[in-house]
């Protein structure tokens, strides 16, 4: 998953026109937001896995800020509202603007608004450094379990 | 307004964080580290999209929630392995002394 972000934040940093269109990477983001549901899903079947679960809750509000970032749906600096909004309704993979989803104001027909190439680079720098992070602690507890047999 | 120094705002972030985890800090030390590094350094690349008028308030203020979270998520893989390495220290110190105790007692306890 790391890679295929990774992948993904690399082609977008020197993508055509028409591929830095949300239209274009709708379905690349449905796929992001089924493999996180998918970890969130094998981690809470896990006994004992609270802050795994709460790391991939996070990477999920990333992926959200991500879509609202592309769709350009914030438009003034967020509001602890919005900020909410966010945490509680979680990703909007629609082509529209939703105040309910964290977005500035409500708008329609989004799928041809382009990312800002310059807000990509970061925004893989925190995603590599967040699953990471995730990776980091899953390596961890392997190395925890096999010093406690 | 000039642009964040990652040297000059990484000794605080550090010694912020070695406050928090305390006692702990020896063993989470070198992720813990190179961790606040990578925040430190994004943190200076978003404030220098900002300044230089790339990015707008709009999307600064995004990006610093999104640096947010993943700080928390760099924070709770530290917590975890200080408590992992908190447990692996006793689960060893009671190994240390499986025998003399199951010994003494009869039976095994350990």
């Amino acid at each position: 998953m790391q890679k295929k972000l990774d992948t993904y934040f690399i082609s977008l940093q020197g993508a055509g026109s028409e591929d830095l269109k949300y239209k274009s990477q709708q379905k690349f983001y449905e796929g992001v937001l089924a493999d996180l549901n998918a970890m969130d899903v094998r981690a809470s079947g896990i006994y004992k896995n609270k802050l795994t679960i709460e790391q991939i809750e996070l990477a999920k509000e990333n992926l959200a800020y991500l879509v609202l970032l592309h769709k350009q749906c914030v438009t003034s600096p967020l509001t602890e509202d919005q900020k909410m909004k966010v945490k509680d309704r979680g990703v909007d993979l629609s082509l529209d603007c939703h105040v309910d989803n964290g977005a500035t104001s409500d708008a329609t027909g989004r799928g041809d608004i382009s990312i800002n190439r310059f807000v990509v680079a970061p925004i893989q720098a925190l995603f590599n450094q967040h699953l990471g992070a995730i990776m980091a602690l899953e390596l961890a507890k392997k190395r925890g379990e096999s010093q406690s047999k | 307004m000039a642009n964040i120094d990652v040297q000059q705002i990484l000794p605080g972030m550090i010694a912020a964080a070695k406050g928090v985890f305390d006692k702990k800090w020896p063993v989470i030390k070198d992720y813990a580290e190179a961790g606040l590094e990578k925040l430190a350094r994004t943190l200076a690349q978003i404030e220098a999209l900002k300044l230089s008028g790339q990015i707008s308030d709009a999307e600064a203020s995004v990006l610093f929630e999104m640096q947010k979270n993943t700080a928390r998520a760099v924070m709770l893989t530290l917590e975890g392995m200080s408590l992992l390495l908190v447990e692996g220290a006793i689960n060893a110190a009671l190994a240390a002394v499986k025998d003399t105790i199951n010994t003494a007692l009869g039976f095994a306890l350990l």
